[in-house]
Order: C-alpha cells, then sequence, then structure tokens
C-alpha cells in the first residue's frame, strides 16, 4: 500500500519499564513471580476531577458496577500497592535516566516535576489513578534507517499498572506484583508516515533506553499505544502493543479498517441515510416471532426471562456484514460497542442471516415486523427492557458515528494485530495533583549530573564493540538489544584466551537454549554461573564446549560450577591413550558397529566416546583418534 | 504567604492565578495553560502551569519572556446521569459534620488534602444513602481531629443531645477524623447517658476524592445502622479489614486507632465489633451485650470536661520532673500508661508519692493495649498500689483519660475514684476473649 498517498500519520507513545532495584513510589522490588499473595476485594468509585468535571470513560466503568479482587504477592508489594499507605519520594534513580533521555533529544526538561494522578477507574490501579509527571518537552530524535528526525512531544515518568489476570463476569482480578513499576513514556509527534517507520522508531527510541543502564527487559517491559489517522480524519489511539512484529500489524490492520470504513461512509451518503433517519431507530420487542425458534443463543436468553429486541437501521443493509477489513465488520463494532457500555454478548443482524438456528422464516418475520425494506439492516438481541434500550442508543450511536466515517475512540490490540473497541477516548480533564509528593525541583546539582553523564547513541556503541572485537555488526546488534553487550565485554576480559566471537555466539546462541531448557524468561539467574564457567575455562579446569552442560548441571542442582565440574569428573588432562584403547575395545566386542558403513561408523564411534567424555576431551582431537582407528580398519 | 517573585511576574504582565494563558520563554518555547495558584509546597521562583493535556509543570521564572492571556480550550462538560434512588422516608438520619479526611477534598489553592466538602456534597457523592433513610446534614464545625480538645467534646456533646432529645432522628451520624475519632467516641459514650438511638461516627483514612476512598462504604454503613440497626449508644463505623466488604461497628469505649494510614486502623479492642454490615446493607451482629434501640428511654447530658486529666506514657528514661509539673500545675488525676501489668520505674516511686500527697489521683492502664492491668502480681505493682496509683482492669488507656476527664467535668474529683472504678458504658469488662483480637481484620473476624 501507498503509505504516502493515503496520508498515514502515525505517533507513538511507547511505555518502558525501568529496573532500579525499587518501584516508582515504595521500596518493593519491581519484579513479577508466579503471583500468590494476600487476595482483597475492592470497588472503585470516580470522583470529580480539578475542574468540576466527571471524565465519561471513568464514570461508565464505575457503573458497570465491576467488583475488584487484587492479588497482593508479599515479596512484591507492600502497603503502597495496596493503597494503605501514602507514596513514599519518587524514585529518583528513574528521574535521573528520564532526564538523560530527555537531554539527549534536546528537550525542555521542566524545572519543577509535578506529580499527577491519572483516574483510571478500571482497577488497575489500587488508588484509581495512575501516578504520572511530565519531565520534559519537545525535542526530536535522528533515526538512522530514516534519515530523519522525529519530533519528541513529552517524556513522563509514571508508575505501572496493575496486571490484568482475568475478567470474570462482574469481577476482575488483577495481581499488584507489576503495579509501581517505574515507566518512562515517551511521546512522538505524528511525524511517521509508514507501518515500517513506526517499527524503526521505536526500535530506535527503545536502543537509546537500553543505554540509560536501567531498562528492564523481558516479556511486556515496553508497550506502545499508537495513535493513527488516516487523511486528515480523526486520530484512533491503539493501546497495549508489546511487540514490533505485532506494532507493524496493528498500524497495518488500522488503515485498513479506517478506509474501509470512509469508504462506507461514503456509500451511506450515496445511499442517503441521514442522522435524522437513524435518530428515529427504536427497540421494538419481537420475542413472539422466536418463541420456538431453534437458535440456541436465542432460546436461552429467552428461558431466563429475557426477550428479544429488534433495532431496524434504516439504508444500512449488506453494510453490517461486508468485510472492511479482514475479518472486519462494522457488525462486529456495533457488538463490541453494546458489548462495552451493557455487558451484552450475541448481537444479530440480518446481513449475516439465516445462520446460529435462526430460521428464514424467523428473518422474514422479523423483517415485515419491523416494515424494513430491501436495504435496511435489523439488529436483533436477547436482553432485559432496561438493557434494550441502552443497547439500542448505542447502536444508533455508532450508525450515526459510521456516516461521518472512522469514530474517534481508544481501540485495543490483539496478538494478531486487529482491534477492538475499549472505550471512547478520554476527556482532558482527568487530571489532578498528588498532592502526597511534594514537587520535585529539578536543581543544579541534578542537571550538572546530565551534563556529566550524556547518554551514547546505540550506533556509536555497537560500532565500538564491532571494531574493538571483530564482530559483525548485526552479530553486536543482537548482543545489545538482549542486553548482553556488557556481560559480553566482562566475558572477554574474564577469558582474554577465547575469541571474543566464540563468547558472542554462546550468547547469542547458546544462553537462550540454555534459557529454554531451564524454562527461564531472564538469562539472569544463571549469567553468574556462567561467568564462572569461562573463569574456569581460562584456568583450563574444563573445554569451553562443557560449560552448557555444567551450567545446566549447576543451576539445576543449586551448586556451583567448580563443584559441579569435580562432581562430573571432568579434567582437561585426559589421557587420549585411554579414549583411544576404549573404543578399539568397543570395535572389537560390538557386532553392531562392524556392519555399518565408515562413514557411520564414525559419527556412531564419535558419539560413543563422546557420551564417556563429553566436558573432559576436546571434540576436535577425538574425531583425529575415531578418524584414524576407522581408516585403520581397511 | 509572602509574596514571591512569581508574584511580581504576574503582576508586570497583568496576569493572575486561574487566568489561562501562554508563556513564553527565552529558549523560544511556547507553553499554554493554567496558571496554579502557589501554596506551602511551592517553591520560590516557580511558576506552575496547568497545560492543556492536564498534566502541571514548574517553569522557572528566569525563563520566562513574556506572558499573555489567551483563550482557554473548549471543555465539554458532561452530564452526570442521576442514579434513580427509591427515597425512603420512614427513616430519619441526621448527619453531622466535624471535621476530618472524610469531609475533605483536594484543595487546589493549598495542593493539599483539606476540609472543604460539605456533609451534602458528600452525599450527592452516595446517593444510595437517599434510599436508606431521609438525611439531613449540618455542619458543627470543621477541625481535622489532632486540633479537638475537651471543650470541644463538651459542645459537641451538647449539640449532639439537643438533637438526639428533640430531632426525632432514628440515628445520628458523625463525620469525624479519624486521628483523635476513639477519645471523641468514649467522650460522647460518656456524656449522653441512655441514648434511645445509635450515634454512629464515621471518618475515612483514604480522603473522599479519590476513586479508592473507603468514606463512600464507612458513611452508608454509618447511615444504614444508624438507620435501621438494633443498638444505642455511641459506636464507631469504618472497614474491618483491607478490603471494601464489611464495615465493623466498634463500641465507642473499646476502640482505638491502631494504624497510621490502613482501612482498617480501628479495632475493638478486647471486645469484638458489636455488628458487622455488608456492602449490600446486611447486619450481622456479633456482640449483644450492648444496648438495644428503645425510643422511649429519656436520655441524660453529662456533658463537661475538665482539661485537669492528664494521659502519661512511662518509658525506661523517663524524667519524674514530668509528673511532678503536673501535679504543680494543678492537675487532679493522672492516667499512667505503664509497661506490662501496670509498672513504672523505680525511679519514679518518690514523685508519685509526691503528686499523691498533693491530692492527685494517679491510676493506671498498659501501654500493651490489650489485656487487663494486674497490681499484684509483682511487687513493684504492689508497691505502686501502697502509694495510692489505681490499677483500672482492661480500661483502654485514651478511654481512661477521657473518662477522667468527664468525671472531673461533671461530679468533682470526690467521685474520682469511685467512677472510675465502675463500668459505665462497656470501657471495663469482665472478661478476657479468647480469641486473639489483635491481628488481621478489625477484632478476631
Amino acid at each position: 500500500m501507498d503509505y504516502k498517498s493515503i496520508g498515514l500519520k502515525v505517533g507513538l507513545e511507547i511505555h518502558f519499564q525501568l529496573d532500579t532495584g525499587r518501584k516508582l513510589f515504595c521500596k518493593c522490588p519491581p519484579k513479577m513471580g508466579d503471583g500468590e499473595g494476600l487476595h482483597i476485594i475492592r470497588r472503585l468509585r470516580p470522583t470529580q476531577s480539578e475542574l468540576g468535571q466527571i471524565d465519561p470513560a471513568a464514570y461508565f466503568e464505575f457503573k458497570k458496577g465491576v467488583v475488584i479482587e487484587y492479588i497482593a504477592p508479599p515479596d512484591s508489594t507492600c502497603l503502597v500497592e495496596l493503597d494503605e499507605e501514602p507514596p513514599h519520594e519518587m524514585d529518583m534513580e528513574s528521574l535521573r535516566a528520564a532526564l538523560r533521555v530527555a537531554r539527549f533529544f534536546g528537550s525542555d526538561i521542566v524545572d519543577e516535576v509535578h506529580v499527577m494522578r491519572k483516574i483510571v477507574v478500571d482497577g488497575s490501579n489500587t488508588t484509581g489513578f495512575q501516578r504520572t509527571s511530565v519531565v520534559a518537552l519537545g525535542g526530536s530524535v535522528y533515526i538512522p534507517d530514516l534519515g530523519r528526525s522525529i519530533g519528541i512531544q513529552s517524556i513522563c515518568v509514571e508508575e505501572e499498572a496493575a496486571r490484568l489476570i482475568d475478567r470474570r463476569g462482574n469481577k476482575v482480578i488483577y495481581n499488584l506484583d507489576r503495579l509501581g513499576i517505574p515507566l518512562i513514556e515517551i511521546a512522538t509527534e505524528p511525524e511517521i508516515y509508514t507501518p515500517d517507520e513506526a517499527v524503526s522508531v521505536a526500535l530506535y527510541i527503545g536502543r537509546l533506553v537500553t543505554m540509560t543502564g536501567v531498562r528492564r527487559r523481558g516479556l511486556g517491559s515496553i508497550r506502545q499505544d499508537i495513535n493513527i489517522s488516516v487523511g486528515g480524519g480523526p486520530v484512533v489511539e491503539v493501546k497495549g502493543v508489546q511487540r514490533l512484529q505485532q506494532l507493524r500489524a496493528v498500524i497495518e490492520f488500522e488503515v485498513k479498517r479506517q478506509l474501509g470504513l470512509r469508504m462506507l461512509a461514503d456509500e451511506l451518503r450515496d445511499r442517503g441515510v441521514s442522522k435524522e433517519l437513524l435518530a428515529r431507530a427504536e427497540p421494538v420487542d419481537v420475542t413472539e416471532i422466536f418463541m420456538d425458534t431453534k437458535c440456541k443463543i436465542i432460546r436461552r436468553g429467552l428461558e431466563r426471562g429475557a426477550r428479544v429486541y429488534a433495532v431496524c437501521l434504516p439504508g444500512f443493509g449488506g453494510l453490517l456484514g461486508r468485510e472492511i477489513a479482514p475479518g472486519h465488520r462494522l457488525g462486529k463494532e456495533l457488538a463490541e460497542r453494546v458489548r462495552f457500555w451493557t455487558g451484552l454478548g450475541g448481537l444479530f443482524h440480518t446481513d449475516e442471516m439465516p445462520k446460529y438456528g435462526v430460521s428464514r422464516d424467523e428473518v422474514g418475520k422479523l423483517v415485515s415486523r419491523m416494515g424494513a425494506s430491501e436495504g435496511d439492516a435489523i439488529v436483533f438481541y436477547v436482553s432485559s427492557e432496561g438493557e434494550a434500550r441502552i443497547a439500542a442508543e448505542r447502536i444508533v450511536e455508532r450508525c450515526m458515528e459510521a456516516l461521518e466515517g472512522v469514530p474517534k475512540e481508544t481501540r485495543g490490540a490483539k496478538d494478531d494485530g486487529t482491534t477492538f473497541y475499549m472505550r471512547p477516548r478520554p476527556g482532558m480533564a482527568r487530571m489532578y495533583p498528588e498532592t502526597d509528593i511534594p514537587p520535585i525541583v529539578i536543581d543544579d546539582a541534578l542537571r550538572k549530573y546530565l551534563a556529566d553523564n550524556p547518554l551514547t547513541p546505540p550506533d556509536q556503541l555497537v560500532s565500538n564493540i564491532v571494531s574493538k572485537y571483530g564482530l559483525p555488526e548485526d552479530m553486536a546488534w543482537r548482543l545489545f538489544d538482549e542486553g548482553l553487550h556488557t556481560v559480553f565485554e566482562e566475558l572477554v576480559e574474564t577469558a582474554p584466551k577465547l575469541k571474543p566471537i566464540f563468547i558472542a555466539s554462546f550468547l547469542t546462541d547458546r544462553l537462550p537454549y540454555l534459557m529454554d531448557e531451564l524454562g527461564l524468561d531472564e538469562p539472569d539467574p544463571i549469567l553468574q554461573l556462567v561467568k564462572d564457567g569461562f573463569k574456569l575455562v581460562e584456568e583450563g579446569v574444563m573445554f569451553k564446549e562443557s560449560i552448557p552442560d555444567v551450567v545446566m548441571e549447576a543451576y539445576k542442582e543449586g551448586l556451583d560450577i567448580r563443584s559441579v565440574v569435580e562432581r562430573l569428573g571432568l579434567k582437561t588432562g585426559v589421557d587420549y591413550g585411554e579414549v583411544r584403547g576404549y573404543l578399539m575395545e568397543q570395535l572389537k566386542n560390538r557386532d553392531d558397529l562392524k556392519a555399518l558403513p565408515k562413514n557411520i561408523l564414525v559419527k556412531r564411534l564419535m558419539a560413543i566416546a563422546m557420551s564417556k567424555y563429553r566436558g573432559s576431551v576436546d571434540p576436535k582431537r577425538v574425531l583425529d583418534i575415531v578418524e584414524s582407528l576407522v581408516g585403520d580398519l581397511d | 504567604m509572602p509574596r514571591d517573585v512569581v508574584d511580581f511576574l504576574l503582576d508586570r504582565f497583568g496576569v493572575s492565578y486561574g487566568d489561562y494563558v501562554q508563556v513564553d520563554t527565552i529558549q523560544g518555547r511556547r507553553y499554554r495553560g493554567y496558571i496554579m495558584p502557589r501554596h506551602e509546597y511551592s517553591s520560590p521562583g516557580i511558576l506552575v502551569l496547568k497545560m492543556d493535556n492536564g498534566y502541571n509543570i514548574g517553569i522557572s521564572v528566569e525563563k520566562v519572556e513574556n506572558i499573555s492571556k489567551a483563550e482557554p480550550p473548549e471543555i465539554k462538560l458532561m452530564t452526570v446521569i442521576e442514579e434513580e434512588v427509591v427515597e425512603r422516608r420512614d427513616r430519619r438520619v441526621l448527619v453531622v459534620g466535624i471535621g476530618g479526611t472524610i469531609l475533605s477534598k483536594v484543595d487546589y489553592v493549598t495542593g493539599a488534602v483539606r476540609s472543604a466538602v460539605t456533609a451534602e456534597e458528600l452525599l450527592n457523592f452516595i446517593p444510595e444513602a437517599r434510599g436508606v433513610a431521609e438525611i439531613e446534614t449540618e455542619i458543627l464545625m470543621n477541625k481535622y481531629s489532632e486540633h479537638l480538645r475537651p471543650s470541644d467534646w463538651s459542645r459537641m456533646a451538647k449539640e449532639i443531645y439537643r438533637r438526639v432529645v428533640d430531632g426525632g432522628y432514628d440515628g445520628i451520624v458523625v463525620l469525624h477524623g479519624t486521628d483523635t475519632m476513639g477519645y471523641t467516641a468514649a467522650a460522647l459514650s460518656f456524656a449522653i447517658r441512655d441514648s434511645p438511638i445509635p450515634i454512629i461516627l464515621v471518618g475515612s483514612q483514604r480522603s473522599s476524592d479519590r476513586p479508592s476512598s473507603d468514606a463512600a462504604l464507612n458513611l452508608l454503613s454509618a447511615i444504614r445502622v444508624a438507620a435501621d440497626a438494633d443498638i444505642a449508644g455511641v459506636y464507631v463505623a469504618m472497614h474491618s479489614s483491607t478490603s471494601d466488604d464489611y464495615i465493623a461497628i466498634h463500641l465507642g469505649t473499646r476502640v482505638r486507632k491502631n494504624h497510621t494510614s490502613r482501612r482498617d486502623a480501628f479495632q475493638s479492642i478486647d471486645v469484638p465489633p458489636v455488628m458487622l454490615v455488608d456492602p449490600d446493607g446486611e447486619f450481622r451482629y456479633i456482640w449483644r451485650e450492648v444496648r438495644r434501640r428503645d425510643p422511649g428511654r429519656a436520655p441524660s447530658l453529662y456533658g463537661e470536661f475538665s482539661e485537669e486529666a492528664a494521659l502519661v506514657k512511662f518509658y525506661p528514661g523517663m524524667h519524674p520532673s514530668i509528673i511532678r509539673l503536673l501535679a504543680d500545675e494543678g492537675v487532679k488525676a493522672i492516667i499512667l500508661e505503664g509497661t506490662g501489668l501496670g509498672h513504672v520505674g523505680e525511679h519514679l516511686y518518690e514523685v508519685i508519692g509526691y503528686a499523691v500527697d498533693r491530692g492527685v489521683h494517679i491510676f493506671m492502664a498498659s501501654q500493651c493495649i490489650w489485656g487487663r492491668v494486674n497490681m499484684n502480681v509483682y511487687d513493684t505493682g504492689r508497691f505502686l498500689q501502697r502509694l495510692g496509683v489505681v490499677p483500672l482492669g482492661n480500661m483502654i488507656a485514651e478511654t481512661a483519660y477521657v473518662k477522667a476527664s468527664w468525671i472531673l467535668g461533671n461530679f468533682g474529683v470526690d467521685e474520682l475514684d469511685r467512677l472510675m472504678l465502675s463500668d459505665v458504658c462497656g470501657e471495663l469488662t469482665l472478661k478476657s476473649p479468647i480469641e486473639d483480637t489483635r491481628g488481621g481484620s478489625g477484632g478476631g473476624l
């Protein structure tokens, strides 16, 4: 697709979790575990904001009557996360990291940081608000891949929300281990024009934040909200993108969806559909049509005492079922909207009928009961009378928006890159001051610290690694992106006899394999063992090939490397005569070996030798022995 | 607040706090937003602007090139859909405001939490209350509870008593700061004798302007108890645990604030809470040895409180002059908060004798909070009794202090010993419960 010609504009809000050893407003460690702990129940109520308004999104979250259950693991939460103790002072290391990034961007750092309360009553914050602060505004960042700079809007330091565990009916369950982890939020200007550019920008800014040395790693440690508009249309905010591939997919999908909605609007205009026409749509009780229905969803609803309601949408015939983006239809958007405001699932429309057990006959009766004509669509659903009215209002509201094209709303990102309705775009007045935390003056000492500690551009760091150690550039980037470049340099220093490229490939290839085998998300628990292993190799105590086995054994058994080496009887001073003797004996005594073709025999003998001597022999020398033995067989 | 350089800056450009302005800096940057008022946290020379995105930032006056008034962005006001509540007219509850967090909201002038909400506003915040009873509200005073003095208890007692007698209410709810709510609860318990209706003190540990506030549930539950529960007398209604589930109703003379910040800070000491109220308003009675509601019962008022009582906590390095000073100042009753079963160090024997000789009555409660004093077990206790120190059983120290103040105010010093040792309204219970009521939720649940 030619994104430039359709006028795609993308702005990113990227959130990076930090690991400075503590949370932003308490001293709990920023770690997430298996998450068992104290269970508590809370309810939230929206408040009047500073300017005396109630935020509509906040208000309706409350109206849904949600009960929130929090799980508070004792090793990663305290009374601050439970909203049972006022916040402690802000973590200055997080603030310094954000300011270093800001300085790199040439942003204007504020003279005093004010922590605000951003009202969020979905339960993801026990307080009912997220603590957040703007620390710098403006600036820009040069993106090497793009060959141009992207404007920066703002840099914020804020606290992470609680981790959603489950949503069951009226209850939402969150784990509090994530709540309060420090975040840097970087918002770019909407100066990104293609999905590829978005990936480049996100990647580069991420690498830059890595340079602070306190970026948290691992799944979920980075999250992007994307503001997307097409052709000067309204901005749609998509929240919760975690991976770069997903970022690309979400933008591609949103572009198709928004273009599709614009085409629908054109068609509706051509059909002469107007707001006035839609405003007359009312929910009609059509229960009698479905008294003997085979549709299970409807039948179950009727058994519960609910009724069937229908709304006629003049001029929408065929448009609810038309695919506007892959797998995406206006009918789905109506259903999402209704589900959000009423919790109702199962919204049927005539474009997809007959289906789900609803018969042709029932559809015919429905059409005539509603007095619908050819070009109309009918939406019907099972609900109580009260819900029916709200649902109808939301359906009509969404259809009126369809006349305009793309509605201004907040959508959520799914793993596959598609998006779903989350809530209306929040109003502006959802902030008020966090009075429990005095404002923080950016004083001369802090400014001097920033001047003395500028961030190195990541590309410069990587090219230094390339030239210093002779690594291929992509390997150096992989080390950097995995957060292993410092470990790499430490290992090179620990084991100067080994080639840097061996150490680099160990970290990029063997280490992920080890983590996989041990079920680790992070390399940290085994890094010390790896370092010790390299040290023993350097001392000549064992061969470098043994490191993975030894590290794995040591981690599993909770031992140190040296004890494992001793326990496995590994040593470097092996008598290769013994190896040769052992293999000759095998050749002599095992009939199964004698029948093998030579090339297979070599492999089999290697396997026999290595299973006995792994870790204490140099495989190259064993291969020499095997080849000479097999050669001698002639 | 003294004038800051910010004030001069604003004067120079003819703008003032609350104006929507455009600020240009010497670096060529432009900010737009509302000028926020200064408060006790404000740093000198920092102009605070609330930007269009809702964030506040501080800008140093040294950077400011120009400030000019600007057109604020249009704000769409949301029309709040009023919850339809079926009003209940056969119960009447009076909500009396005294002060505290439950009566507070963020004050954007001072930037801190301040008592400012009227009781009426608070009921708008919990429309459900109108379905419990007809609610009347009245602000008696508006003080943080740490500023309350015995004279305030007198005033409160008299005002509330008058409304108990004349108001025809089914119950009265008192909005109170939590810091000294336990003291006030004891004071009202002693002052208003034989109340026919419940008088429920309620506070909150999280200000009512935040979505997670405990104010709404505490207040709603207090109103429900005031309207319908079969109890009479003075009680405290607060969260029983950190969850928003049960609200515990504690007897006014046996309740204490035991945590600085938790929702369930208040606990009944050595007794269970009288009852629990769930979020839907269901009552669960636990301890029935309290007065029942009886509209026919005639109350009486003993509403004076004396400032000639003192509460003194003993500690190992305590200087005897503290007691000497109190005696010399004419204090008539001292409640000692002793260690363990009711002890103080021997270096205080002499000064205790000195005080007793000057007519000061000295009583012993324990700083252990839970459990009763017994001054017969060790020499120290026996000796202190010989000096004239009177042990107070399981009366909690704060209640003992309030009681002494009340006795001195209404009956005189001659009645001190007799009345201190008589149970007036649950402050002395005879049985120590075997359930451990110290930890967790509001009293051994």
